[in-house]
C-alpha cells in the first residue's frame, strides 16, 4: 500500500521529472517554412506579383518582412484579412504572417492579406526581389560561413572504454548538457569487458555537451593524469551515423591504495578493515569489534 | 584545524581572482528583459517576450520593440516590431535587431526613407557596416505552433550560455497548472560544474533554483529521505570555467545538521586542487550546538611527466565543543581526538609491453606507489579511559603514528577476438602495503572476462567473467595477536549451525562467476540481467557475516514518453540470512 505522503512525493517527483525533462535543442538549421496546411489563399490577379512571408514590421509605408528584406507599399495599401479576403482594422504588426501583392508598374505594395495563423511562405522572393529596397549594396561577410544541415534523425552510439578499476556490475551513463547534467541521463550497457555502448537518435545540427559518470558528480571520469576534465563536445553532422567514442582513464571516486582513508581505514587489530565486506571487497565473518588484549595487557 | 581555515581563504580567493578579469570583458554577457508577457518553452531553450518589450544588454544598450525571441542554445536573439535602440554610442530606429553574441554581431533593419542593413561589431555601435551580409535567417522567429510554455513571467534576466532568472511572482508549470514561485532560475549552462552536489543521499530531491548570477545560482531544495523524513536544504554555487564552489545547508529545517563546502581550483593546466569541508553539528536554530565536529579533505593533484601525482588528507575533529572527553562514542571514535591522514600517491600513465603486441596480444600496464601517514586514528593509542579493552600499544611498542608504502601493479590485455564477435581479455592487479606497525596487507586480483557482443543492437550480448581476489594480511608471529582465534567455533542461530568461525587468522579469498544479459533491442526498452556467485573462503555464515555466495539482478528500463524513463531494478539474494528478493524495488524516473 503506497503511503500518502509516499504517493504525494511520487506526484511531486513525476511533475519535477516531466516539467523539467528537455529534449534534443533545435538543431542549427535555418528555420525554413512549417508544412502546415494553409487556409487557402485570396487570389489577386493573374498579372499581379505576390509574396509570403512573416511580418517584422509595417511602418512609413514599408513592410518589412523576416527574410530581412524591405518593400515598399502604397500610401493606403488595402490591408485585408487572409481567412476571409475582407478589409480588417486590424494593423500589420510583427510575427503575423502576409502575403503581399505588388503591383508592377508601381513596384509597390497595393494589397496586404494578413493573419495570425502559420502560413506556407515563400521560398523565394521571386519576382519580388526586384522590389526590395535597400540603401546599400551588399558587402561578403567571410565570418558567415555555416553548414547546411536539415535536423534529420541521426543516430549516435556513445561508446565509452572504462579503465581496468571498474567493477564488473558498475552502470556506467552519458551526462549531457540538454538534460541539465543529470548524472544518469543516459545509460550505458556493458559490451565486453572495458566497453559500454548506448545509441540515441539526436536531429542533425544538434551541439551537445557530455561527460561519462558512473551514475553520481562524485564518481565522474577523470583524465589519465588523473585531472578533471572539461564536458566533451559534439556536434551532429548531417550524416546517418555517427561514433562518440571516449576512453575514461580514472573515476573521480577512484584509489590508488584501494583502501580508503580515514580513522577506519587503516588495518589495525582493533579495526575490520580490510575484511569489511564493502562492495567490491571481501565479506567474512568478523573479528570482534573489540578483541581480546594482547598478552601482557 | 588553522591550516584547513588557510585552506578555505586561500581556495575562496582563488576562485574569485578570475571574475576580476571577466568584469573587465566587454562582450555583451546577458540581457534584462522586461516585457507584457515573457514565456519560456523548456522543450526547445526559447525565450520570447511580447508587448512592450525592453531589453538592456549589458553594456547599457537598450533595445525596445514589440516583440522579442531568443535561442538560448544557439545563443542569438532577436527584437522586432518599432525597435529602437538606444546606447551611449547610438539611437536608431529600425524593423528588426537580431544579436548574435558568439560572432560578436549585431544586425539591423534600419527604417526611414530607404531601409538598410546594418551590421555592428561588438558592441561598438558607431560604424553601421551597410550592406554587410548577414545571416539568411538572422530575423526568423521560432514556429512554436505546438508548444507550450514552461514558464510564464513579465521580465527575465538572460545571462548568456548559463542561465535565466525570472523575477518573484513567475509562474511555472506544474501538472497543467502554473503555480507562482519566489523567482526561478533556468540553467541551461554547458558548465557541469553548475550540478556539483554538496548534500548527502536522500530518496528524491526536488530543486527550486530562486537565484541566479553569471557565475551563480541560489536554490532551495524539497528533500525525503526514510531517516530525516521530508525537510528543506540550501546550496549555493559559484562556477567560472573549470573552478566552482559549492555552500550548502542540509537540512534547514531540522536540528540536526550538515554545512557543507566544496572548493576547486585548477591552478594551472596540470595542477588541481580541491577542498570538501563538513560541519556537523545540532542546535535547536541558530543556538549553541549540544554537538558538533567537522570533517575536511584536502587534495592536490597534478601531472608530472607521465605520472599522475596527488596529495590526499584528511583532518577530522570529533568534537568541537568544550569538555569533550576521551571516551569512545557510539561509533567507536573518541570524542576529543582529531584524526588526520595524509597520503602522496603516484600513477603512471598506461604503458605497452610492446613484444605482446608483436605476438597479437596486446598487453597494457599501470603501476602506482603511495607513502602515507595516519595520526590519532581509530586503535592507535590515544584511546585513554577505553584502554582496558584496546590497548594503547601493540606488542609492547607504542605506536603514536602509523606510516604506510605502497606499491600496486596492473597488468591487463585489451579485448581480444577468438571467434566471431566473441572477445575475451585479461587483468590482474597486485597491491602492497607496508605498515610500520609491522604488518604487511597484500591484495591480489585476476579477473578474466568473455563477451558475445553482436553488432546489431536488436540481439542480447553475453558477458561472463570469472575472477580471483586474494587478500592477505600478514602479521608474522603476531598473526593470531592481530586476528585472534574466533571462539566458539561453532554457533548455531536462527539461521541454522555453522562451525569453522575459528579458522580465519587474516588471509581470505573470494571467487566469482557473473554472467549477465544485456538486451537493448530500441533505445526505448532495455534489460539487463545479471548472475553472481562469490564462492569465499572462510565462508560467509549468515547472521555473523559475509554477503549471500548467489545473487541474481535484474534491471528493466522502458522510456514512456519522450520525457520520461523508467527504470526498475530488484535483486535476489537466493535465501541467505533469510534474505530473498531484496526487500524495495529500485525505482528511478529520468528524462
Amino acid at each position: 500500500m503506497i503511503k500518502p505522503l509516499a504517493a504525494f512525493v511520487l506526484v511531486l517527483a513525476i511533475a519535477a521529472t516531466a516539467a523539467n525533462a528537455q529534449t534534443v535543442p533545435a538543431p542549427i538549421a535555418a528555420p525554413t517554412a512549417a508544412p502546415t496546411a494553409a487556409p487557402a489563399a485570396p487570389t489577386p490577379p493573374s498579372n499581379l506579383v505576390t509574396y509570403t512571408g512573416q511580418l517584422l514590421d509595417y511602418r512609413n509605408n514599408y513592410v518589412y518582412f523576416t527574410s530581412g528584406d524591405a518593400f515598399p507599399a502604397i500610401e493606403l495599401p488595402r490591408i485585408i484579412d487572409y481567412m476571409t479576403s475582407q478589409p480588417t482594422s486590424v494593423r500589420p504588426q510583427a510575427k503575423m504572417f502576409a502575403q503581399a501583392t505588388f503591383d508592377p508598374a508601381t513596384k509597390k505594395i497595393i494589397q496586404l492579406a494578413i493573419t495570425t495563423r502559420r502560413l506556407v511562405m515563400s521560398q523565394t522572393l521571386g519576382p519580388a526581389s526586384a522590389y526590395v529596397v535597400v540603401g546599400s549594396t551588399p558587402v561578403p561577410a567571410p565570418e558567415l560561413v555555416g553548414q547546411n544541415v536539415t535536423g534529420k534523425q541521426v543516430a549516435v552510439v556513445f561508446e565509452v572504454t572504462v579503465p581496468p578499476t571498474t567493477n564488473f556490475t558498475d552502470s556506467v551513463f552519458i551526462s549531457t548538457d540538454s538534460s541539465d547534467w543529470n548524472p544518469t541521463a543516459i545509460k550505458l550497457d556493458r559490451v565486453d569487458a572495458y566497453k559500454y555502448r548506448a545509441l540515441r537518435y539526436f536531429a542533425s545540427g544538434t551541439k551537445f555537451a557530455y561527460r561519462v559518470t558512473r551514475g553520481t558528480w562524485n564518481s565522474v571520469e577523470r583524465g589519465e593524469d588523473n585531472l578533471d576534465t572539461p564536458p566533451h563536445q559534439f556536434f551532429v553532422r548531417e550524416v546517418d551515423s555517427l561514433a562518440a567514442r571516449v576512453t575514461v582513464y580514472h573515476w573521480s571516486d577512484e584509489r590508488g591504495s584501494s583502501l580508503g582513508t580515514g580513522p577506519n581505514s587503516i588495518p589495525t587489530p582493533y579495526n575490520p578493515s580490510p575484511f569489511g565486506g564493502g562492495p567490491g571487497g571481501i565479506a567474512v565473518p568478523q573479528i570482534p569489534l573489540r578483541p581480546t588484549p594482547p598478552p601482557g595487557h | 584545524m588553522r591550516f584547513f581555515l588557510l585552506y578555505l581563504v586561500v581556495s575562496i580567493a582563488a576562485l574569485l581572482t578570475p571574475n576580476i578579469a571577466a568584469a573587465a570583458d566587454e562582450a555583451t554577457r546577458s540581457i534584462e528583459l522586461r516585457a507584457n508577457v515573457v514565456d519560456f518553452y523548456s522543450n526547445r531553450y526559447i525565450l520570447t517576450a511580447d508587448g512592450n518589450v525592453s531589453a538592456r544588454l549589458s553594456d547599457g544598450t537598450v533595445v525596445r520593440g514589440d516583440t522579442f525571441s531568443m535561442d538560448l542554445k544557439l545563443n542569438r536573439f532577436l527584437i522586432a516590431g518599432n525597435v529602437r535602440v538606444d546606447g551611449p554610442q547610438i539611437h536608431q530606429v529600425g524593423a528588426a535587431f537580431a544579436g548574435y553574441p558568439d560572432l560578436e554581431r549585431s544586425y539591423l533593419v534600419t527604417e526611414g526613407a530607404t531601409p538598410d542593413r546594418w551590421t555592428y561589431y561588438g558592441l561598438n555601435f558607431t560604424d553601421p557596416h551597410p550592406g554587410r551580409q548577414q545571416p539568411g535567417d538572422a530575423f526568423y522567429f521560432p514556429d512554436l505552433t505546438s508548444e507550450k510554455p514552461y514558464i510564464i513571467a513579465n521580465g527575465a534576466t538572460i545571462f548568456f550560455k548559463n542561465n535565466i532568472e525570472f523575477p518573484v511572482g513567475s509562474r511555472i508549470e506544474v501538472l497543467s497548472a502554473y503555480i507562482p514561485t519566489p523567482g526561478y532560475v533556468v540553467n541551461f549552462s554547458s558548465n557541469p560544474n553548475f550540478y556539483q552536489n554538496a548534500f548527502s543521499g536522500a530518496t528524491f530531491d526536488i530543486g527550486i533554483p530562486f537565484h541566479g548570477a553569471d557565475d551563480a545560482i541560489s536554490a532551495a531544495h524539497i528533500r525525503y529521505d526514510p531517516y530525516r523524513g521530508l525537510y528543506t536544504a540550501f546550496d549555493q554555487h559559484f562556477v567560472h570555467n573549470l573552478d566552482y564552489a559549492v555552500f550548502s545547508v542540509d537540512p534547514v529545517t531540522q536540528n540536526q545538521r550538515q554545512f557543507n563546502a566544496i572548493l576547486y581550483k585548477r591552478v594551472s593546466p596540470d595542477v588541481e586542487a580541491r577542498l570538501f569541508f563538513q560541519l556537523s553539528d545540532q542546535s535547536q536554530g541558530l543556538s549553541q550546538p549540544v554537538s558538533a565536529s567537522t570533517y575536511a579533505n584536502f587534495a592536490v593533484n597534478s601531472k608530472v611527466g607521465k605520472y599522475a601525482v596527488g596529495l590526499n588528507s584528511d583532518q577530522y575533529n570529533n568534537d568541537l565543543l568544550a569538555g569533550a572527553v576521551d571516551q569512545a562514542n557510539i561509533y567507536g571514535n573518541v570524542q576529543s581526538s582529531h584524526p588526520f591522514d595524509m597520503t602522496l600517491s603516484v600513477q603512471s600513465y598506461e604503458d605497452e609491453f610492446r613484444l605482446f603486441r608483436y605476438l597479437g596480444v596486446p598487453l597494457k600496464f599501470q603501476y602506482r606507489a603511495g607513502y602515507g601517514y595516519n595520526y590519532d586514528s581509530y586503535g592507535l593509542p590515544v584511546l585513554g579511559p577505553d584502554a582496558a579493552n584496546t590497548p594503547p600499544d601493540f606488542g609492547g611498542v607504542p605506536y603514536t603514528t602509523i606510516f604506510n608504502t605502497y606499491l600496486g601493479f596492473t597488468a591487463y590485455t585489451s579485448s581480444i577476438r577468438i571467434a566471431k564477435q566473441t572477445t575475451i581479455s585479461a587483468k590482474a592487479d597486485k597491491l602492497e602495503t607496508w605498515y610500520t606497525l609491522p604488518h604487511l596487507l597484500s591484495t591480489t586480483n585476476v579477473s578474466t572476462t568473455v563477451a558475445y557482443t553482436p553488432l546489431s543492437v536488436k540481439r542480447p550480448a553475453f558477458l561472463l567473467t570469472y575472477g580471483i581476489l586474494n587478500i592477505s594480511d600478514f602479521w608474522g608471529k603476531n598473526q593470531l595477536v592481530a586476528y585472534p582465534e574466533y571462539l566458539p567455533d561453532t554457533i548455531t542461530n536462527q539461521y541454522g549451525t555453522f562451525s569453522g568461525l575459528s579458522s580465519f587468522d587474516g588471509f581470505a579469498t573470494s571467487r566469482s562467476v557473473a554472467g549477465s544479459m544485456v538486451y537493448t533491442p530500441t533505445p526505448f526498452f532495455a534489460l539487463n540481467l545479471t548472475m553472481q556467485n562469490f564462492n569465499v573462503t572462510p565462508r560467509p555464515v549468515p547472521g555473523v557475516g559475509g554477503q549471500a555466495p548467489n545473487q541474481f539482478t535484474a534491471d528493466v528500463r522502458v522510456r514512456l514518453s519522450k520525457n520520461i524513463l523508467v527504470d526498475v531494478s530488484r535483486v535476489y539474494y537466493f535465501q541467505f540470512a533469510g534474505e530473498g528478493w531484496a526487500p524495495q524495488y529500485g525505482v528511478q524516473f529520468s528524462p
